[in-house]
């Protein structure tokens, strides 16, 4: 048997099969659920970057959506149809969340604390110990840079300086810069993780301290990892409420549209949105949409009446879309179109569609 | 606030297809556990990106494009970790799951990710080289250099001669 048979063989070999999960869905569910509750820890990260260039500048009016506003009357006298705007979503921010504050002066020596906290989690295959630091200075000010982490090898029983890389893969998603006010708490992880070199070459720290301009604090906390260690910059340890599931998220779509649409030609159709409670649905602000075909897709401003949608009520919106990629002729395609909502809680339209050149 | 609500279509393909995600994974880096951690973790962005991927009308593609990546960055920062590594401090047991032929099983051990991923993309997964150079995000001739590479190693180290070889006839 020649290499290349011994390869295809020795893949192929059921023995390399792993047993299948008991609950797979449960499994998968509850590590989305984690993801998204790190994410939920601080707002999006756009904001920050945007608030980051905009330092010096606390301005919410920066970071709100150019959601445009309900006009009195886009329905159509003639078609009772709300006539479609061009106007698609640009570099806004969709769900805005927290900003930076204003640069303060560094955080000097006289700003720590006596004592800091610390708290191992895990997740991922990961193990981030959460240091927490508060300012106990008298006024605002700016935690920057990564601390020297000390600690002592098992295996060598030498001490010194542990080599750390930095990372930006912060659990807290969308972290703001630690700008924190007097008794207010800043923070920053350690990574580590057993889950590399298949688990071996474990390097256990102990006794290990963070020094920060000159103090030393003991983590008591061991550092075992197989992983390169990581470090985050400190964070402004803020909580983030994202938005409230909108009302809008209880709209029913529904499309009327060609069967047949051409490749790069605008086409028009229309979504007929159904408020099925009894209490009319306010459209204010506006929320965008997204539309698609096959691959392509935009996301835009929808044109909002005043009054939104009556209870029990129901309006029909024109739309026009261009589709821009041909699907493969065995290949069904869908016209899709669906309210943006943080939470992707609103409910998704899509209908059939022949896409021909 | 509401939770977030997975698609139908979402919880399927979990159901469906993790056990032969599982045992891709588990070719692709030859550590059962690190196959279950590749295969959640690329189940996971995916359940959060289900809408996007569906759009692009291949799942598993994306599904199997992530493995591969997570592996070979996985493989990237193990490398970094070796050079201030200390010896183990323990030793795992084998693992249960090894092939009858265990000679080429750890010689696959022994190549650069980027190799092996090739040889399992082309003799797993039977994948074009465009295909495979596709899902890498390389140029076709990357793709040839490696797998090359590591056909040469392993004839190699079975003391093959490169004429009894596929590759030797062409």
């Amino acid at each position: 048997m020649n290499v290349e048979d011994r390869l295809r063989a020795v893949l192929a070999d059921d023995e390399l099969a792993l047993p299948a999960w008991p609950d797979p869905v449960s499994r998968v569910h509850a590590g989305i659920a984690r993801r998204r509750r790190w994410r939920r820890l601080v707002g999006s990260f756009l904001a920050t970057a945007l608030a980051i260039v905009t330092a010096g500048v606390v301005s919410t009016a920066v970071l709100s959506p150019a959601a445009p506003q309900p006009s009195p009357s886009p329905v159509s006298p003639t078609t009772g149809v709300v006539a479609w705007i061009d106007h698609p979503v640009g570099d806004e921010v969709l769900f805005p969340g927290p900003t930076a504050r204003p640069s303060a002066r560094p955080c000097t020596a006289n700003d720590l604390p006596r004592t800091i906290s610390v708290n191992q989690v895990g997740a991922m295959g990961h193990i981030y110990t959460q240091v927490t630091l508060e300012n106990a200075g008298a006024s605002r000010c700016t935690l920057a840079g990564s601390p020297r982490l000390i600690g002592t090898n098992t295996k060598t029983g030498a001490r010194g300086a542990i080599s750390t890389q930095h990372t930006d893969a912060n659990p807290v998603e969308s972290p703001l810069p630690a700008i924190v006010d007097p008794g207010e708490p800043a923070i920053l992880f350690i990574v580590s993780g057993l889950a590399c070199d298949g688990g071996l070459n474990t390097t256990t720290y102990r006794n290990v301290s963070l020094q920060i301009f000159g103090r030393s604090y003991p983590l008591d906390h061991d550092i075992s990892t197989t992983c390169p260690l990581e470090m985050t910059d400190w964070v402004l340890n803020v909580a983030f409420e994202p938005p409230p599931t909108p009302d809008y998220a209880e709209l029913i779509p529904t499309l009327d549209a060609p069967a047949t649409v051409r490749i790069g030609e605008p086409f028009s159709f229309t979504v007929t949105l159904r408020n099925p409670t009894d209490k009319p649905i306010r459209l204010n602000p506006c929320p965008a949409y997204e539309v698609g075909v096959y691959k392509s897709a935009t996301r835009l401003w929808l044109n909002c009446p005043v009054g939104g949608i009556p209870a029990n009520g129901s309006l029909r919106f024109a739309m026009v879309f261009t589709a821009t990629v041909l699907p493969p002729p065995e290949q069904q395609a869908y016209l899709t179109w669906q309210l943006i909502d943080y939470n992707l809680t609103t409910k998704e339209a899509r209908i059939p569609v022949r896409v021909v050149p | 606030m509401a939770e977030w609500q997975a698609p139908p279509a979402f919880d399927e393909y979990v159901r469906t297809r993790h056990a032969g995600l599982l045992r891709f994974a588990h070719v692709l880096c030859g550590d059962p556990h690190l196959a279950a951690d590749l295969v959640q973790d690329a189940l996971e962005r995916a359940g959060l990106a289900w809408r996007r991927i569906q759009r692009q009308d291949d799942p598993e593609g994306y599904v199997r494009r992530t493995i591969v990546n997570c592996f070979i960055n996985h493989r990237r920062a193990r490398r970094r970790e070796r050079l201030v590594a200390e010896p183990p401090d323990r030793v795992e047991p084998p693992s249960p799951h090894r092939p009858a032929d265990d000679e080429m099983w750890q010689l696959l051990a022994t190549l650069p990710p980027q190799q092996r991923t090739v040889l399992v993309l082309r003799y797993y997964e039977d994948l074009s080289e465009a295909q495979i150079a596709d899902i890498l995000g390389c140029a076709i001739g990357t793709v040839k250099s490696n797998s090359s590479r590591a056909m040469a190693k392993l004839r190699t180290a079975l003391g093959t001669p490169l004429e009894s070889t596929e590759e030797g006839k062409r």
